[in-house]
């Protein structure tokens, strides 16, 4: 299986990243992208299985990023790792076609919880 | 709480938020307020984002010296405190993420105890002394993540009228 990271921080890929290894899912390749925009190359060129994307970046965020995907007809899983995590956002990431969101802080529990019904 | 928080709502919300973030990203015991004041640290550095809602907008900082940046930025990347400082560059990233995700949790306390609706900005890393407009209302809190000595800070620009 295939993730793609999407955040603009470094520091929250390698957190991101280092949470999925701790869930359990450190034998699978990730690979990352620093915007939406950058994740929709990275999408046509990697085909990941599962999308972990933060909401708030430059250039194209995480919510723009999962409309385009959906309107070109990918239906990659997708989840959110976002600092915020109210019931609103949380309603617009699933009618957009997220399949969960995590809110920041999490631990490698959430992950797991998260991650375990969708894959 | 009324209808727009007041700073010590946002304070008492920053410190809530504070033990989750301690207990859970940076895998430390919890947070522990020592004592509030109104006087802005003449040194060190810090992360500053701008919650902005419709009729308020409030600044949350997270300030540190430079050593307890790095330990609470090792913390948050996994890594043991006598390993390598990070790069000026990767702590600047990983000490506002500290302050992104803080004013995250704060933006989900104070959802659920008003009826504002706010937006999160982008973080800033400030080094130096802070200097903030006289309109402004200003708290600081001393406190400990861990064992790690911090300051928060609440900046609280004048409510708008509806």
């Amino acid at each position: 299986m295939k993730f793609l990271v999407v955040d603009d921080s470094k520091t929250m890929r390698m957190i991101v990243k280092r949470t999925l290894r701790q869930a359990g899912y450190g034998d699978h390749e990730v690979i990352e992208a620093v915007n939406g925009k950058d994740a929709l190359d990275k999408v046509a060129q990697d085909s990941p299985d599962v999308i972990l994307c933060d909401w708030n970046m430059p250039e194209m965020n995480g919510l723009e990023f999962l409309q385009a995907l959906k309107s070109g007809g990918n239906n990659t899983k997708f989840g959110f790792v976002t600092s915020e995590g109210t019931p609103e956002m949380i309603k617009t990431a699933t009618d957009n076609g997220a399949l969960f969101l995590i809110s920041k802080p999490f631990t490698a529990d959430t992950f797991k919880e998260k991650l375990e019904p969708v894959l | 709480m009324s209808e727009y928080p007041s700073i010590n709502d946002w304070m008492d919300a920053v410190v809530v938020s504070s033990d989750e973030l301690a207990t859970t990203m940076l895998g430390m015991s919890g947070s522990e307020l020592i004592r509030t004041h109104n006087g802005l640290p003449k040194e060190g550095n810090a992360a500053y984002i701008s919650v902005v809602g419709e009729q308020s907008a409030v600044q949350i900082g997270v300030g540190a010296t430079p050593e307890n940046c790095q330990i609470l930025v090792k913390a948050l990347m996994g890594m043991e405190p006598d390993e390598e400082d990070l790069e000026p560059d990767e702590m600047t990233d990983a000490f506002s993420e500290i302050t992104n995700i803080l004013a995250g949790q704060v933006k989900t306390v104070i959802g659920k105890r008003s009826e504002i609706k706010v937006n999160l900005g982008i973080p800033m890393f400030i080094k130096g002394e802070l200097h903030v407009p006289e309109s402004s209302e200003v708290q600081v809190a001393e406190a400990k993540i861990g064992d790690v000595p911090v300051t928060f800070l609440v900046m609280k620009n004048a409510d708008k009228k509806a």
